[in-house]
C-alpha cells in the first residue's frame, strides 16, 4: 500500500525512524517531518498500520519540499485476517495488547466483531470476514465440483437418543430388557460418564446416501468428547464426519446454534437437520425432523442439559419462596406462571400434599420438564404445536398421568376431572380417539373419589404446570409409547401400541428423500446457471405439502385475533396452504377446533373436509399431507350444540364439562351419559367440600374475621356485580338453580365465589391457549342444561348428605370465604 | 528457551501437616503446586531441580495455616520470538496447522507455510502436501518451526509459528 503525505501543509523530512524491511506497528512514529507553515512545526508521522515497510520514497537527507498527497512510502500491511488466541497468525503480533491503541487509531480491520470462528474444533482461531469469504468460496467451489452440499446434523433426538446408564437402570423395565438385542449401545465419556445410546432406525442408510450428496457436519450441544464418541458410534471408520464436529465447547452460546459459526458468509448451500427449530432461531435452512425418543420412560436429561436445567430450577424455587406473600392476580407472564403456581402451593399450606407430589421421582421429572417449560415458553406456538400431535397411546399416557395425580389429590369430582380434561383436551386437541376403555376406568375410579372445588382449583393450577410435563412426557412417548403402562387400564388399548413402535420411525427416510430432492433441485438450478439457494428450495418444498389447500379456520382463534397471533395460520401458509376467511367455492378444508360453528356446519353441508388443526401440524411433521380421516373433529352431542342462544355467548367463557364431553362423546356415549349425571352430583359435592378445603387453604393465613351469612350474601352480590361477563352470570345462575333445592344459601355463596375463582384461573388458561377459549363456546349452555335437567340426581341421598356435612362447617368457611374474596 | 532459575514462593501448609514430616510434605506440596504451571512472567515451569531454602514457618492467625518462604531452582521454558523449536503437529486444518512443543501450543497459518505446500481436503487424513508430493505435513509429524510471535496469558502462552524459512519444516 502506498502512503501519501498526510499533513495539511507542505513540509520536508527530518528523518525516518525505520528503514526498508523493518516492521512497524500502529502507534509507532515512522518519521518526523517539519511543516512548511508559519512556525516551522515539527510533526511526527505516526503509523496507523501494522506491517512491513517495503519502500521509502524519500531519501533520509533529502530536504526537498514534499507536497500534499505526495507518496512518501510503501508498506505491506498485515490485516490480521487470521487470529489465534489474540495473535495474528501471519505476522505474530499480539493483538490484545494493542487493543487500547487500536481503538484510538480506529483501525476497523482489527475489530473483534468482524472475526469469525469457522473451524469446527478450535474456537480460538478466528478469521476476518474477508478471509472467511475467501475460504468459503474455495469450499463452495470444491463442493460444487463434487456436486455436494453441506449438511449440518444435530445429534440428540435427531439421529440418536441418549440417556445416562444410571437413569436407565433406575427404570425397572429396562433392567429386564436385553439391551444389546435392542440395539442399545453404551459409550463412556471422560472415563466416568456412561451413556446408553439408541441410534435412530435407518440411520445407516441415511448417512450413506446422504454422504454421497452432502458434506456432513455435526453440530451438537453436547460436549466435544461426547460428540466424538457418538460420531465414532455412527461412523466407526470416521469417513463421514472426519473432524467436522462442532460441539458445545467450540460453540458461541449455550442456548442457540447458528450457521454463522460454520458458514459466516454464505449459507446458500447448507441444510440443517435438527429436531428443534427454536435453537436455530427459525433459520430457513432448517429441515426439521420429528424428535426421536426411545427411552421414553427414562427420567433423565441429556448431559449438557442437566446443569442448566438444574440451575434454572433452583432459581425458580428460590424466586417462588421469596414471593410467597402476594397472590398476584390478573394476567401473568408465562414465565411467572410457574412461580405463581408454586406460590399457590405454599400459600395454601398444602405443603404436605406438595411434598408428596414432588417426591424424588416427580422432581426428577421436573428437572427435565423445567427445562421443557423454559423451552416451551420460549417456543413459538408453531413448535409448541409439535407437542400436541398425539396418538391414542399418548392419550392413555395423559390419563395415566392424571390418574396418578388424582391419587395424590384424591378428592376429585368427575365434573372437575372433566374440567381438567376439557382443559387438557382443548389444549392438546386430541385426535378422534377411542377412549372408552380408559375413560371408563377413570370414571370408575373417580366415582369413589370426593370432589372439592378448591382442590380442583389447585389441581388445575397444578395441571397448568403439569400440562407441560405431560406434554413433555408425551413428547418422550411420541415414538416409543406405552410399553409399560403399569396400572390397570384396559390392556387391549396398549397391546396395539406394543408392536415395537421404536422400529416404526421412518422420519429419517422422509428427511432423506427431502434432502435428495433439495440436492437435485439445487444442482438442476445450478446447471441452468441460476443462483440457487437452499432456503428457497426448502421453502418451495414446504409449500408443496399443503399446496392447493384452501383452508378456512373456524373456532381455532377467537374473532379479532390479529393475523400475527395465529401461528396455525402461519404454519399453514408456510407450507403452501392458502387461508381464507370465508368458505368459498374453492375451499378444500375447514380447520376447526370444534363442531357446531356456522362454518363447520356449512362445510359439512357442502361436503368439504372438516379437520382439526392437528391435521396441519401433523402434515408439517411428516412432510406430507396427512390423511384427513384421522383428524376428524370429535362428534358433539347435538342437543348441546343446538341448545339455545346462550351458546352463542363470547367464546372466551369458562370452559366446562362440555368440551370434554365432546371429545369423549364420539367414543362412548355411555360414558358421556354417566358423566353428565355424575357431574351434577359431583358439582354439588365439589361445592361442599370446597368449603372444607377452603378452610384448610386459609388456615395458615388468618384466623379471625367471623362474619354472618348476610355478609356472605353481600359478597356474593359483589362478586356477581363485579363480574360484567354474561358468562359468569349464567354460570352462577346455573349453580343457583342447581343449589336451589338444597335451600342452602351459603352453598350458593361458596359455589359462586369458588367458581369465580375457578373461572379466573381458567381465564388464565385462556390466555395460555386460544384453543381452550374457542372450544369452550358452548359450555355455559351445557351447564344450564345439566342443572335444569338433573334435579333428580341432585336430590339423591349422597348429595344431601354432603350438603348437610357442609353446613356444619359453614361458619368457618364463611370466614375463609371472606378471606378469599379479600385476596381476590 | 530453557532457563534454570531460582524462584521463590510462599507455601501455605495445612496445620495437620505440622509434625515430623513437615518439610518433606512442604517439598511435596511445592512440587505439586508449581511444576507444570505457567506463569506469565517466567513461562512454563517444567521441573524443580532443587529446593534450596525453606524459611521458618509462620502461623497465620486467621486460618492456622503455616506459611513458609521457599526458594527453589527450576527449569523454565519460555518461548521467544524468533526462536526455532521442534514441535509435534496436533491438528491440520485448511487455515494452517496446530503444533505443540511441550506445553506450548503453536499455530502455523497457511501464510507462514511455504507457498508450494497446499492443503489437501480430499484425503482421509487432512494434510499439507508440497507440489512435488515429496513433503507432507499431517498429524503427529515432527516439524521445526520458528516462533513469529507469542502472547502470554496469566496461565497460558500461545505462539504463532512459521515454517516459511530455510531449514524449517518436517524433520524426517
Amino acid at each position: 500500500m502506498n502512503i501519501t503525505f498526510p499533513f495539511k501543509y507542505e513540509g520536508y523530512l527530518e528523518h525516518w525512524n525505520y528503514k526498508i524491511g523493518d516492521s512497524v506497528d500502529s502507534g509507532d512514529t515512522i518519521a518526523v517531518f517539519t511543516l512548511n507553515n508559519s512556525h516551522k512545526q515539527q510533526v511526527n508521522f505516526i503509523s496507523q498500520w501494522d506491517g512491513i515497510i517495503t519502500d521509502l520514497l524519500i531519501k533520509n537527507n533529502d530536504n526537498s519540499i514534499i507536497s500534499i498527497n505526495q507518496e512518501i512510502m510503501k508498506i505491506n500491511i498485515c490485516t490480521h485476517d487470521v487470529q489465534f488466541s489474540g495473535l495474528c497468525a501471519s505476522c505474530g503480533r499480539d493483538l490484545t495488547k494493542k487493543r487500547v491503541i487500536r481503538n484510538i487509531v480506529d483501525n476497523s480491520s482489527v475489530n473483534n466483531s468482524n472475526q469469525h470462528s469457522i473451524l469446527h474444533g478450535h474456537s480460538s482461531l478466528t478469521v476476518s470476514k474477508k478471509e472467511a469469504q475467501r475460504l468459503e468460496d474455495i469450499n463452495a467451489e470444491r463442493l460444487r465440483l463434487n456436486r455436494k452440499l453441506s449438511l449440518v446434523l444435530d445429534l440428540d433426538h435427531t439421529v440418536i437418543h441418549a440417556v445416562t446408564e444410571q437413569g436407565l437402570n433406575a427404570v425397572d423395565r429396562w433392567n429386564h430388557v436385553d439391551r444389546e438385542a435392542k440395539g442399545i449401545k453404551k459409550i463412556v465419556v471422560n472415563g466416568m460418564m456412561n451413556y446408553c445410546i439408541k441410534i435412530r432406525p435407518h440411520i445407516e442408510r441415511f448417512l450413506q446416501r446422504v454422504n454421497d450428496l452432502f458434506e456432513l457436519h455435526i453440530y451438537t450441544m453436547g460436549t466435544r468428547n461426547y460428540a466424538t464418541e457418538i460420531a465414532k458410534l455412527l461412523d466407526p471408520t470416521q469417513i463421514l464426519f472426519k473432524e467436522r464436529i462442532l460441539s458445545r465447547d467450540d460453540s458461541i452460546g449455550m442456548n442457540f446454534k447458528t450457521l454463522q459459526r460454520l458458514f459466516p458468509c454464505d449459507d446458500s448451500m447448507v441444510v440443517i437437520v435438527d429436531d428443534r427449530s427454536d435453537v436455530w432461531k427459525k433459520s430457513r435452512n432448517l429441515l426439521q425432523i420429528a424428535p426421536y425418543i426411545y427411552f421414553s420412560d427414562v427420567i433423565d436429561s441429556l448431559p449438557h442439559e442437566r446443569t442448566a436445567t438444574f440451575q434454572s430450577r433452583g432459581g425458580q424455587n428460590r424466586q417462588a419462596s421469596q414471593q410467597t406473600g402476594s397472590n398476584s392476580n390478573g394476567r401473568l407472564l408465562p414465565d411467572d406462571r410457574l412461580n405463581d403456581i408454586k406460590q399457590l402451593h405454599l400459600n395454601s399450606g398444602n405443603q404436605d400434599l406438595l411434598s408428596k407430589l414432588f417426591t424424588a421421582e416427580s422432581l426428577a421429572k421436573m428437572e427435565i420438564n423445567q427445562d421443557l417449560i423454559d423451552k416451551f415458553h420460549s417456543l413459538d406456538v408453531i413448535t409448541r404445536e409439535q407437542f400436541t400431535v398425539f396418538n391414542q397411546g399418548d392419550f392413555v399416557r395423559i390419563i395415566e398421568s392424571f390418574y396418578s395425580l388424582m391419587q395424590f389429590i384424591n378428592n376429585m369430582s368427575w365434573s372437575d376431572v372433566q374440567l381438567v380434561k376439557s382443559f387438557c383436551n382443548s389444549e392438546v386437541t386430541l385426535e378422534n380417539m377411542e377412549l372408552d376403555t380408559s375413560s371408563n376406568q377413570i370414571l370408575k375410579s373417580l366415582k369413589t373419589l370426593k370432589p372439592t372445588s378448591t382442590q380442583v382449583q389447585w389441581f388445575l393450577d397444578l395441571l397448568k404446570f403439569l400440562k407441560i410435563e405431560i406434554l413433555g412426557t408425551l413428547l418422550n412417548n411420541r415414538d416409543d409409547h406405552v410399553n409399560n403402562v403399569d396400572h390397570d387400564e384396559d390392556e387391549g388399548d396398549e397391546e396395539e401400541e406394543d408392536n415395537s413402535p421404536e422400529e416404526d420411525d421412518h422420519h429419517l427416510l422422509t428427511i432423506l428423500s427431502k434432502l435428495e430432492k433439495i440436492h437435485e433441485t439445487f444442482y438442476k438450478e445450478f446447471s441452468e446457471h441460476k443462483k440457487p439457494h437452499v432456503q428457497n428450495i426448502l421453502d418451495q418444498l414446504k409449500k408443496e405439502i399443503l399446496e392447493g389447500c384452501f383452508l378456512v379456520l373456524s373456532g381455532v382463534y377467537p374473532l379479532g385475533t390479529p393475523i400475527s397471533h395465529q401461528p396455525i395460520r402461519h404454519l399453514a401458509e408456510e407450507f403452501g396452504a392458502i387461508v381464507e376467511n370465508d368458505i368459498t367455492s374453492r375451499t378444500t378444508h375447514v380447520v376447526a377446533a370444534r363442531k357446531g360453528t356456522t362454518k363447520v356446519n356449512s362445510a359439512i353441508d357442502k361436503g368439504i373436509n372438516v379437520v382439526s388443526s392437528q391435521w396441519i401440524v401433523e402434515s408439517t411433521r411428516v412432510w406430507q399431507r396427512a390423511d384427513e380421516s384421522f383428524f376428524q373433529l370429535p362428534d358433539e352431542p347435538t342437543q348441546q350444540v343446538n341448545n339455545d342462544s346462550k351458546s352463542k355467548s363470547p367464546p372466551t367463557t369458562t370452559e366446562t364439562t362440555n368440551s370434554t364431553t365432546t371429545t369423549n362423546a364420539s367414543t362412548n356415549t355411555g360414558v358421556d351419559q354417566m358423566l353428565s349425571n355424575i357431574s351434577q352430583e359431583a358439582l354439588q359435592k365439589a361445592l361442599d367440600d370446597a368449603d372444607k378445603e377452603l378452610e384448610e387453604f386459609l388456615e395458615d393465613e388468618n384466623d379471625d374475621l367471623s362474619k354472618d351469612d348476610s355478609m356472605n350474601v353481600d359478597n356474593l352480590e359483589n362478586n356477581s356485580d363485579n363480574d360484567d361477563g354474561d358468562d359468569i352470570n349464567s354460570y352462577l345462575n346455573s349453580i343457583k338453580n342447581n343449589n336451589h333445592n338444597s335451600s342452602n344459601n351459603n352453598n350458593n355463596n361458596h359455589s359462586s365465589s369458588n367458581n369465580k375463582n375457578l373461572k379466573r384461573k381458567r381465564d388464565d388458561f385462556d390466555d395460555n391457549s386460544s384453543n381452550i377459549s374457542s372450544s369452550s363456546g358452548g359450555s355455559n349452555s351445557s351447564i344450564d342444561d345439566e342443572s335444569d335437567g338433573s334435579q333428580s340426581v341432585y336430590d339423591s341421598p349422597t348429595s344431601n348428605s354432603s350438603s348437610g356435612k357442609t353446613s356444619n362447617s359453614d361458619s368457618d368457611v364463611d370466614n375463609d370465604l371472606q378471606e378469599l374474596n379479600d385476596l381476590l | 528457551m530453557f532457563f534454570h532459575l531460582t524462584l521463590e514462593k510462599d507455601l501455605h501448609i495445612h496445620p495437620k501437616h505440622c509434625g515430623p514430616n513437615l518439610f518433606t510434605i512442604a517439598q511435596q506440596q511445592l512440587y505439586s503446586e508449581v511444576e507444570g504451571t505457567c506463569s506469565g512472567r517466567y513461562g512454563f515451569i517444567i521441573t524443580i531441580t532443587s529446593v534450596d531454602f525453606i524459611s521458618k514457618g509462620k502461623v497465620l492467625e486467621s486460618s492456622g495455616y503455616v506459611v513458609f518462604q521457599v526458594r527453589y531452582k527450576a527449569i523454565i521454558f519460555k518461548p521467544f520470538k524468533g526462536e526455532v523449536l521442534d514441535a509435534i503437529v496436533t491438528k491440520v486444518t485448511n487455515l494452517g496447522f496446530f503444533a505443540e512443543a511441550g506445553p506450548l501450543s503453536i499455530f502455523v497459518s497457511t501464510h507462514l507455510i511455504p507457498s508450494d505446500m497446499e492443503f489437501d481436503a480430499q484425503s482421509a487424513n487432512p494434510c499439507f502436501v508440497s507440489d512435488d508430493g515429496k513433503h507432507k505435513i499431517s498429524k503427529d509429524d515432527e516439524v521445526r518451526l520458528q516462533i513469529k510471535g507469542t502472547r502470554v496469558d496469566a496461565t497460558e502462552i500461545f505462539a504463532i509459528g512459521s515454517i516459511r524459512e530455510d531449514y524449517l519444516g518436517v524433520i524426517s
